[in-house]
């Protein structure tokens, strides 16, 4: 394999993590919201990120 | 020396802490006033090994912690709500009885209990006292802030205090961290004692009255001491309490005791606040002195200026403009470092790999990206440290009592200020800190227009586009055009906010005015380990925040942006190349697919995309243009997003695409629409959870996107009218 | 000479009779330790005429006119 395609093979891992968190997050965000008991630590033990 | 020791009846032998169950560590609960220093000294046994997070069922805020004793065992530390008493009349204080009592859904009942007891304060704070010793639970009294006490002419002598109420009490300063040996080494010892007892007798007929309730409690399955306090607590409240929602026929028993108790010439609702004051006044004049220093203390003297009819309110404004202002002028040198910094490293990476995909990944994706919104953390790390500064010298809940009678003539409530206020910085602890507020309706409104205060996540929205679109002009001789369209951003947003209560609290949630009743703490200094505590918890989280959301996210906008890829039409130039690139990748696609939605107000499918994009949180707004631009652009290593903001042009006319119209119009859409996912999230739990909570955030986003398309809408066309364009 | 607290001018004290009022407020007011026979000092009032600002037991304490009203003090 040249450089060219290793870099893209790399690329797409890469992207696939990324796209497999971000959908993680979404779930766990719209899970929060159902459950009654708030899927995660109180909204932020994980999910904020703005602070507290 | 030893108090803990000195009015306990002695424990035989060996000071081994008595660990009780789970997996050997001993469970401890703090109760306490609020402003007493419960928090500092939780952070003071805890440090950095806490854990926040709910209760089950409840909004109310569940920080634990833990802290190894001296033989090295876990102790494991639960900060409870701060209450004044156990009368369970709001979530925190229902919280607080009910983990007590061993009550609580999911939460263990606490081993020993510490009542963290303020030396400045001692009667009334002997109150919740008295109610938690009579529990039965194995107790110890942390006498606060015996140093400001002293400082006040306050001595409290913990030995005669420990016999007055047959529990250990141990002096400690948890913002100097005196005292919390010992305090350590009491609760370890105080499972092995006899629990506490209620010291004062009642008036022979209530006694007699109270008697069938509290057999009745004890059937039900409460202990004798713990059916005591609650037998007398009961007179007074009008609602039982959840935690004794399974206990049978006790409604009808209280009613009977209360008539008893009435019919012997009493009063029932005061009689458990006068039995146990009165109590407390014959303790407290036992085991304290109070020697008056002449002169007025510290507090009463800056209050006499920071509650002045005058001058107060002066004080006030004077102190929001320096927070404000050192939000955006002492942070521009550090954010000059960091977008210094970030080019460096982009033009390095470029440098080093070889051209490709990954590369472009790098540069364009994620240092772009991620880089593009870090450059806001000193802003935000400023604001919080100055919330946090407020809060902690007790400032914050002056300011309550100044803007009252303002908030109520909008409907709301003088303690929705400090939450509103909070907003500034973000508005999900602005949210979470509603709890406060006890009167569903004002706070399910401060709820609803929290978000529109403008936080800090709009500051890099904000901060583009007045950097790339409005000149940097004197006005006035003093002022900047700059400064001032960002005070006009701050001020709509909350201007709009507090009509929007307004028009809330006189429609959906009318309801009455609820009282006010708080205390004015004495001013102190702020603990700095406390207040670095927190401020690097909260900017962590945002780092944490911008390390992984937003880098996944850039991620994955920059793929949606590379791909699928084109081959460039022959002859192109290498920006027209990319700009068919950029409008055949699945995020062009996306983009062109909404531009009609977002013509009406100026905004190009780019713009489009962005909004789309920034739904997951505002700032992604930025990093999406950054990464839009970084790989639009022909040149890898322009790193200034400002300028590829003003060369834009429209492909079909060939103008300027935005304008400063476009921009200002774009900045008040951003002070309208609700663009956090994380802020949803947070008003769905807060506003009940399950399917009214989706359906008070669902209406919160709808009704706050209406605002922000129609207010954009207007800004934009009516500047155009008026010959702006 | 019985007047409800919210008449007191600032730095005048009084003797609390008698506390009325909502239930709540009357209760969270007593777990306070405004019970009668409490002497407090009324200190200030806010720069907008409202809330007022009382000294009882070595603290203050902001209530409302309205609040103030239910209670009389001697």
């Amino acid at each position: 394999m040249d450089s060219q395609m290793m870099q893209t093979l790399v690329v797409g891992i890469i992207v696939l993590f990324a796209l497999a968190y971000v959908g993680r997050r979404a779930w766990r965000t719209v899970a929060a919201a159902r459950g009654p008991k708030g899927g995660d630590a109180g909204g932020c033990g994980s999910d904020c990120g703005c602070g507290h | 020396m030893d108090v803990a020791e000195a009015g306990a009846p002695a424990a035989t032998h060996a000071p081994s802490p008595a660990h009780v169950r789970g997996g050997g560590v001993l469970h401890v609960a703090l109760v306490g006033n609020p402003n007493t220093g419960k928090s500092t000294l939780f952070n003071a046994l805890t440090g950095m090994r806490q854990r926040v997070g709910n209760y089950s069922g409840v909004t109310v805020e569940r920080v634990e912690g833990r802290y190894r004793d001296a033989e090295g065992r876990p102790v494991a530390v639960l900060d409870l709500p701060g209450t004044y008493s156990l009368s369970a009349s709001s979530p925190d204080e229902e919280i607080a009885l009910g983990v007590l009592v061993g009550r609580a859904e999911g939460v263990d009942t606490p081993d020993v209990v510490v009542v963290v007891v303020d030396a400045q304060n001692l009667e009334r704070n002997l109150f919740l006292a008295s109610q938690v010793l009579e529990l039965g639970i194995p107790a110890v009294i942390a006498l606060n802030q015996v140093d400001a006490a002293l400082a006040a002419g306050i001595r409290v002598d913990p030995v005669e205090l420990t016999l007055e109420l047959g529990a250990p009490v141990v002096a400690t300063v948890a913002t100097k961290g005196e005292g919390l040996d010992l305090l350590k080494q009491a609760v370890n010892r105080a499972a092995a004692l006899p629990p506490a007892s209620r010291q004062f007798e009642l008036p022979a007929e209530a006694a007699a009255a109270l008697a069938p309730v509290e057999a009745c409690l004890v059937r039900g399955g409460f202990k004798p001491q713990a059916a005591g306090m609650e037998a007398l607590r009961l007179l007074a409240v009008t609602t039982i309490g959840a935690h004794l929602s399974h206990v049978q026929g006790l409604a009808e028993v209280v009613e009977r005791a209360r008539a008893e108790v009435e019919a012997a010439g009493l009063t029932p609702r005061s009689l458990e606040a006068e039995a146990r004051y009165g109590w407390i006044a014959d303790v407290v004049e036992r085991t304290s002195t109070r020697t008056h220093t002449g002169k007025k203390s510290l507090t009463e003297r800056v209050d006499a200026v920071a509650l002045h009819r005058v001058w107060g309110p002066l004080v006030f404004v004077m102190l929001m403009t320096l927070v404000f202002q050192s939000i955006f002028t002492w942070a521009e040198p550090m954010i000059g470092w960091v977008e210094t910094l970030f080019s460096a490293l982009g033009g390095a990476v470029g440098g080093v790999l070889p051209e490709g995909d990954l590369r472009s990944l790098l540069v364009d994706g994620v240092i772009a990206g991620v880089g593009s919104v870090l450059v806001f953390l000193p802003q935000i790390t400023i604001l919080f440290l100055f919330i946090g500064i407020l809060e902690d010298t007790g400032y914050m809940a002056r300011a309550a009592f100044i803007m009252d009678r303002f908030m109520r003539s909008v409907g709301l409530h003088g303690r929705s200020f400090i939450p509103l206020l909070s907003g500034y910085a973000c508005a999900v602890p602005g949210v979470m800190s509603t709890r406060t507020i006890e009167n569903p309706k004002d706070r399910l409104a401060t709820i609803m227009v929290l978000p529109l205060m403008s936080c800090s996540a709009r500051i890099p929205v904000y901060t583009l586009l007045i950097g790339a679109f409005i000149p940097s002009i004197t006005v006035a001789g003093i002022l900047n055009l700059r400064g001032i369209t960002l005070l006009a951003m701050y001020l709509l947003g909350t201007l709009t906010a507090l009509g929007m209560a307004a028009v809330f609290k006189k429609t959906l949630l009318k309801g009455r005015a609820r009282p006010l009743i708080m205390e004015l703490p004495p001013y102190r200094l702020p603990s700095v380990r406390s207040l670095a505590l927190s401020v690097s918890h909260r900017a962590s989280m945002f780092l944490r925040k911008a390390g992984t959301v937003i880098l996944s996210l850039s991620i994955v906008l920059w793929a949606l942006a590379t791909y699928p890829k084109t081959k460039p039409a022959p002859g192109a130039t290498p920006e027209t190349a990319q700009e068919q690139q950029l409008a055949n990748s699945v995020l062009g696609r996306m983009g062109h697919a909404i531009e009609p939605a977002v013509r009406p107000l100026g905004y190009d499918w780019k713009i489009g995309v962005g909004i789309v994009a920034s739904l997951a949180a505002r700032e992604v707004f930025v990093s999406t243009m950054g990464t839009i631009y970084g790989v639009g652009s022909a040149d890898e290593t322009s790193g200034d997003l400002r300028a590829k903001l003003q060369r834009e042009r429209d492909p079909r006319t060939g103008a300027l695409a935005y304008t400063p119209l476009v921009a200002v119009g774009l900045m008040v859409f951003y002070v309208y629409a609700m663009m956090c996912m994380s802020t949803v999230a947070v008003v769905v739990r807060e506003t009940g959870g399950g399917r009214t909570g989706v359906k008070w955030a669902a209406f919160q986003f709808a009704y706050m996107l209406a605002l922000a398309y129609g207010a954009a809408f207007i800004v934009y066309r009516g500047g155009l009218l008026l010959g702006f364009g | 000479m019985a007047r409800p607290l919210s008449a007191l001018e600032p730095g005048e004290r009084g003797k609390v009779t008698a506390i009325g009022g909502d239930d709540d407020v009357v209760r969270r007011l007593m777990d306070l330790g405004l019970i009668r026979g409490t002497t407090l000092e009324m200190v200030r009032r806010a720069p907008l005429g409202d809330p007022l600002e009382v000294r009882l037991r070595g603290f203050m304490l902001t209530l409302r006119r309205s609040e103030a009203e239910h209670i009389t003090v001697e």
